[in-house]
């Protein structure tokens, strides 16, 4: 009896000492203070053929707090790095941070054009779909002519962190024009991965910036070097990026796709030369359909907007001539038509069937599809698109007339 | 005999192990969904596997209810004799150990996988082999009470599949059946290989207090389980779309796109805290099972000093079983849908048959222990 107790009693102490790790915290732990939050990642080619990556990340100490005067200071910092994989030149940024990168928080992956047209995707987007840390609802962005570090040093006014202002103006862009196709990681996968449809990243661009009036004063901080903006569609094939969409082609896009929300359609003023209308679309719904008959392939875009009158360059007595009204909305079908056949357009001349065409085809008919996706290069680029475009105006604001000369 | 587990369980502690005990061995890896073709009907394949799965478990428990009283490894030696029982017995018994090993290193190695790949998996294995094994030791009405707690959590998750809403888009789901029913038969296979865990339920029954309930609770667990995995493959692919299939640890990956309103996202932390539970739970179950079978085949007094040693073993083959991920994931997909199937549903078939021999050759003799319910149906044992 007085053995076992004393067996006990060891097994207990050996099974509470072997815990006793466990009290000194968890093995891959991680505090905040030794943290260095990547806000957003550019990735160029650098000029010995190496993968270069620039990292923005998040000064938390120049953000300012509640109290105390505002800092000054820019709230970020970038550093640049070379590898020959993505993973290396991650792990490079250690040479420079003296924190730890965390990715975790990244909002921004930011791609050259050039890394894109000449060495594809495959090898710059394993590391962010591996890796545990980086979240796949991070967006994708493209720099149109220049490189991802340059857009990652641009500033912004109001928001001095550069990717929650690059944030805000994606946020702003896609609930009040249109015209970027928000793209997540995730999103880009998606279609790189399935059949019949090509994946496209937002376009981005920085604007160089040279103030025109002198500023006087005291000027506490270096001057601005350059914006940076979001706009247009970078539209890719297989594995390289071919070509861009404008900012109004993304929205062509965006109405076949039914991802407009709110937006400003603009077009010739009926009953005035040289004057023009804008009206304000509100919601709209997209839908397509992909006829197959013998070889024969055809497309049908349905779009059906809902807006108000925005405004009109020449006013209208719309009590006297109703019949105006209509003009207007058949003024606002052309142009959202134009807008789509010229992103179809686009499309089939870079021959990247973004809008998904293929991937109608697989999910309706997938024999069909069978045989047709091995000329899928062939047949999208003639495809005939028929597009029908309702535009209902409801209100016209609160003026029942417009100010007029007299 | 002697009655070495003195607890009693209720059915519906029953029912709630049966749920928590497949949660981790399909969600962790998903792997029905991983390597075939096809992903976008994969839940045809999943509905497949259930309603195979419905059926066999219901010959199983059916089976299992004409020895009310008896664990299988008691009643295998009566049935086939004390050769042939033996042999039948230590094969439930290894794949139950080998079946709680795979299911923890599947939690082990999705933890280092996905959030913590410094620590070794060993760290996560052990300390949950300890804790099951000191709950297996208390008895089954630990484990069961602790099954009870935890399949409230299970449900909870469940809504979690609803919240990546934003990201969800059903046309993903489409095409249905492009290449046939071939890649879903595959799928079912591995459904019908995970469900077959459940051939433990031959060492709870004599333990359940109601065994009224016990058919009915079964089929509860199987339709509940199989809601859940029809719901979750249905989600994935409206969020992945093709991508479904490629990703090691798509549950996580499912949370992960949770955002709402850019604030409430990052929330994995919750599926992961449920895995650790579960697999407390199931591990827990599978050491008690093997330790009272053991306990039990080679007629010793008690049970609770295998359960350490159990524990000892399942940590150990866990880290054995496989070098890397590729051949943990390639059992789940390859070897598992054949290699479970073949044993378990060999064992029984074996036990099936002599059972049938018996009842025919020798129907008066009372060689079992409970004669008379031989000709009952189960739904009149009490």
């Amino acid at each position: 009896m007085k053995s076992n107790k004393a067996l006990r009693l060891t097994v207990y102490l050996i099974a509470i000492m072997s815990l006793m790790w466990a009290a000194s915290g968890c093995w891959s732990r991680r505090e905040i203070e030794d943290l260095a939050f990547v806000m957003a990642i550019g990735v160029d080619r650098s000029p010995s053929g190496n993968i270069q990556m620039t990292a923005q990340f998040a000064k938390p100490e120049a953000m300012g707090s509640a109290e105390g005067p505002k800092s000054q200071e820019k709230p970020f910092w970038v550093a640049t790095t070379e590898g020959h994989t993505m993973f290396e030149a991650f792990r490079n940024l250690g040479y420079i941070s003296p924190k730890r990168p965390y990715l975790p928080h990244n909002n921004f992956y930011i791609f050259g054009e050039d890394l894109f047209r000449e060495m594809g995707i495959k090898p710059f987007l394993d590391l962010i779909n591996r890796d545990p840390e980086p979240r796949l609802t991070a967006r994708i962005s493209v720099v149109k002519g220049a490189t991802a570090k340059d857009l990652l040093q641009a500033e912004f006014e109001g928001m001095p962190m550069s990717a929650v202002a690059l944030r805000g103006i994606m946020n702003h862009l896609t609930k009040a024009w249109g015209t970027i196709h928000e793209t997540t990681i995730r999103d880009f996968l998606d279609r790189m991965e399935s059949e019949g449809i090509e994946p496209i990243a937002m376009g981005a661009e920085v604007i160089p910036f040279e103030p025109d009036i002198e500023i006087e004063g005291e000027v506490s901080r270096e001057q601005i070097k350059a914006r940076a903006t979001l706009g247009g569609t970078a539209v890719f094939k297989g594995d390289y990026l071919v070509g861009w969409l404008d900012n109004f082609e993304t929205r062509g896009l965006n109405w076949i796709l039914g991802k407009v929300n709110n937006t400003v359609v603009e077009f010739p003023h009926p009953g005035a030369e040289d004057k023009r209308v804008s009206v304000e679309i509100l919601r709209a719904t997209g839908s397509f359909e992909v006829q197959v008959e013998d070889e024969d392939v055809r497309a049908f875009i349905e779009v059906n907007a809902v807006g108000n009158l925005g405004c009109i360059q020449e006013p209208v007595d719309f009590i006297k001539q109703p019949e105006v009204w209509t003009q207007f909305e058949k003024g606002a079908e052309k142009a959202i038509e134009d807008e789509i056949a010229r992103a179809v357009a686009a499309l089939q001349r870079l021959g990247s069937d973004a809008v998904g065409f293929g991937q109608y085809i697989f999910r309706r008919k997938p024999k069909e599809w069978e045989s047709l996706k091995h000329r899928w290069d062939e047949i999208f680029p003639a495809i005939g698109v028929d597009i029908d475009v309702t535009v209902h105006l409801r209100g016209m604001g609160v003026v029942l007339k417009s100010a007029e000369t007299k | 005999m002697k009655q070495l587990e003195k607890g009693r369980i209720s059915s519906f502690q029953y029912m709630c192990m049966l749920l928590v005990v497949r949660i981790t061995a399909t969600t962790v890896t998903f792997p029905f969904m991983t390597d075939h073709e096809s992903p976008t009907d994969a839940w045809i394949g999943a509905a497949i596997g259930i309603v195979v799965s419905l059926v066999l478990l219901e010959l199983i428990v059916r089976f299992s209810l004409n020895f009310p009283n008896m664990t299988v490894i008691q009643y295998s030696q009566s049935v086939l004799g004390k050769f042939l029982g033996s042999i039948a017995a230590l094969l439930l018994i290894g794949f139950w150990v080998f079946d709680a090993a795979v299911a923890g290193r599947a939690m082990g190695s999705a933890m280092v996988n996905a959030f913590m790949p410094e620590t070794p998996v060993l760290v996560f294995i052990i300390v949950t082999a300890f804790l099951s094994a000191n709950g297996a030791r208390q008895g089954l009405e630990i484990t069961a009470r602790w099954s009870e707690l935890v399949a409230v959590g299970v449900v909870m998750s469940a809504l979690l599949l609803a919240l990546p809403f934003q990201a969800m888009n059903f046309q993903n789901l489409l095409p249905i059946l492009p290449y046939g029913i071939g890649p879903h038969l595959k799928r079912a296979a591995i459904i019908v290989a995970i469900f077959l865990r459940y051939s433990v339920v031959g060492m709870i029954v004599p333990y359940v207090h109601n065994r009224k309930e016990i058919l009915r609770y079964t089929r509860i667990a199987v339709l509940i389980s199989g809601a859940v995995l029809i719901a979750q493959s249905i989600v994935l692919v409206a969020v992945f779309g093709a991508r479904a299939t490629s990703s090691a640890v798509p549950t996580l990956q499912l949370v992960r796109q949770i955002t709402i309103g850019e604030f409430f996202e990052r929330i994995e932390i919750f599926p992961v805290t449920l895995w650790l539970l579960n697999n407390g739970v199931n591990m827990g179950l599978f050491i008690w099972a093997s330790s009272l079978g053991l306990a039990q085949l080679f007629g010793l007094n008690r049970f609770e000093p295998l359960t350490y040693p159990i524990g000892g073993l399942v940590t150990l083959l866990s880290m054995l079983l496989f070098k890397n991920y590729v051949e943990q994931i390639h059992y789940l997909i390859r070897v598992q849908p054949i290699f479970v199937p073949v044993l378990v549903l060999g064992v029984y078939a074996l036990l099936y048959a002599g059972f049938s021999i018996r009842k025919l050759v020798l129907p008066k003799q009372g060689n079992l222990e409970a004669p008379m319910i031989l000709e009952a149906g189960p739904d009149e044992i009490e």
